[in-house]
Parts: structure tokens; sequence; C-alpha cells
């Protein structure tokens, strides 16, 4: 196998790359590094943090409900400090929803630290942390035999479709519950593993 | 270089795939923890691939050392297309 084990960040507050280091996570690491932190935000209102979609989400709780399948993998970006910057679940075991006869992954979840996004607070520090985890999704996809294929239900706003599109990502179908399904095809994960220098 | 735009919101609220949009013969990977990571990447490279299934059977892993998993590994990528990157290439 040749998957990354780290993806380059952008330190926006010291204005240099630096690498975070892709880290199985564990029900004790989501515990004191993604649900005890993530949304301890100075100056940053209840009522905002709210609003975020992920607010909610407990990822000691996740990680725990599918450490016993092979079929999920929970990844996080760990900068040298130990902070999680961000992380991921996958499943192996999805059906293409272009061509259903072929698999896929599928992206259950992607987060990046609340702290890094730059429509929450005032200065993010790290960007690059959703790409990093994305590529790296795609990677294992393609190292599975799956092609690079991988698909995923996306928020419908500007910004995530854009974010997706501009990567190869093609939108299959938009939801009644208003959630738009991506699929990145073969061709292009592989295009993107080429340009990457990961192929 | 990322750029500041390269970060973005999370995408899913972790919506649940209904049981038709998941495969049904992957099975044997639910309730199965492996600790080596080569030997995780083969149980899941033979389970998602019904025609290696076929050709090598369910290979008793614990049988095999390491240089023996790399080359049905290697076999196996290459029954199924599998490239190396090109920097590792001849």
């Amino acid at each position: 196998m040749n998957m990354p084990s780290e993806i380059r960040l952008l330190d926006h507050w010291h204005g240099i790359e630096v690498s975070a280091a892709l880290v199985e996570l564990t029900r004790t690491l989501a515990a004191n590094r993604i649900d005890a932190q993530w949304w301890q935000l100075e100056g940053v209102s209840k009522s905002k943090r709210a609003q975020e979609g992920d607010h909610h989400w407990v990822w000691r709780k996740l990680v725990g409900e599918h450490r016993n399948s092979l079929v999920w993998d929970f990844i996080g970006a760990q900068t040298d400090d130990g902070d999680i910057q961000g992380a991921i679940s996958y499943r192996i075991d999805a059906r293409s929803f272009l061509s259903p006869e072929f698999g896929t992954v599928y992206v259950d979840r992607l987060a990046a630290a609340p702290r890094n996004r730059p429509w929450l607070v005032p200065s993010p520090r790290f960007a690059g942390v959703g790409k990093g985890l994305l590529l790296r999704t795609v990677c294992h996809s393609y190292w599975l035999g799956l092609n690079g294929r991988v698909n995923l239900m996306s928020l419908p706003s500007e910004r995530t479709r854009a974010f997706y599109e501009n990567r190869g990502f093609i939108a299959t179908r938009e939801r009644d519950d208003g959630m738009i399904e991506y699929e990145l095809p073969a061709e292009s994960a592989q295009a993107w593993l080429t340009q990457e220098g990961l192929l | 270089m990322p750029t500041f735009h390269d970060d973005f919101v999370p995408v899913t609220g972790g919506v649940d795939l209904p049981a038709d949009r998941l495969r049904p013969d992957v099975d044997r990977l639910r309730g199965l923890v492996l600790d080596c990571d080569l030997d995780k990447h083969i149980v899941r490279i033979l389970a998602l691939h019904p025609d290696l299934r076929d050709r090598f059977g369910d290979r008793d892993l614990t049988s095999l050392d390491l240089l023996a998993k790399r080359a049905l590994l290697d076999e196996m990528n290459e029954i199924l297309g599998i490239r190396p990157p090109s920097h590792s290439r001849p």
C-alpha cells in the first residue's frame, strides 16, 4: 500500500506549511481531542455554534459503534501538538450512485475542527484539512481496487458544491431533504491522485 | 500549497445509506477485527472482489510470513490493475 501517512496544511497564523499525521481515531482520541475540545471556542456564541451542522456529533460514540468492523474507517489529521484538526469517517461497502454494479467508498462524515472554519471564527489557523482527508479517502478507494470512486451526501451550500465540483465530483441527485448526492468517478479520481503525485 | 478556500463545512449530517445502496456480499467484514494493517488490507480486498475470492480462496493469513503476504498482495494488485505510484515504478 502507498497510502499517505500525512497531509500538508497551511498554518495561517505563521504563514507556513506544516504537516499533520493521518491517524486512526480511537475512542480515547475522539473523546479527548474532538468531543472535549472542538466546541470550546472563545468569542463564538452558543447560537452560532449550534448552527453548525455537526455541532451535535459525538465522535467517541461513532468510533465506538463501528470499532469492531472492517467496513468502517475513522481517520483524523493530527498536528504536532496532538490536536485533531479534522476528521473523516467512511465505509467501504457502498454501491456506486452512478453505476450500482460497482463498489465505492462512502464518506459518512467529514469535518474540519471548528477552530479552522473561516466562517465561524475570526482567525482560523489551519486550511487544507478537508481536502487532505478527502484525498486520503480517494487514495484508499484506489488501493482497495475500487478505482478511486468515492460518494457522499453534501449540504447544498454554494461553498460545498464548489468544493466538490472543482475536484471532479458529479452531482447525481438532489434529495427531498435538500442534500445533494455526489460521486467522484474513477477517471476523475485517478486524475486527482496523479496530480497529487500519488499515482 | 493549500489555499484558504480549500476548507469547507461538514459535508454530511451522517446520512445512513439504505440497505439497497450497500453491498450485501461483504458481510464477512462486519464484526471482524485485525491488528495488522497488511492483513486488514488483504482481507478487505478479498471481501470486496468476489473474483479474487474464487481464485485465492480464503487464505489463512496466519500461515503466511510477511514476504508471502506481500507477494499475495502484489498478485492481487496486478489482477485488479492497481498501479504502483509513478515514483516507485522502474
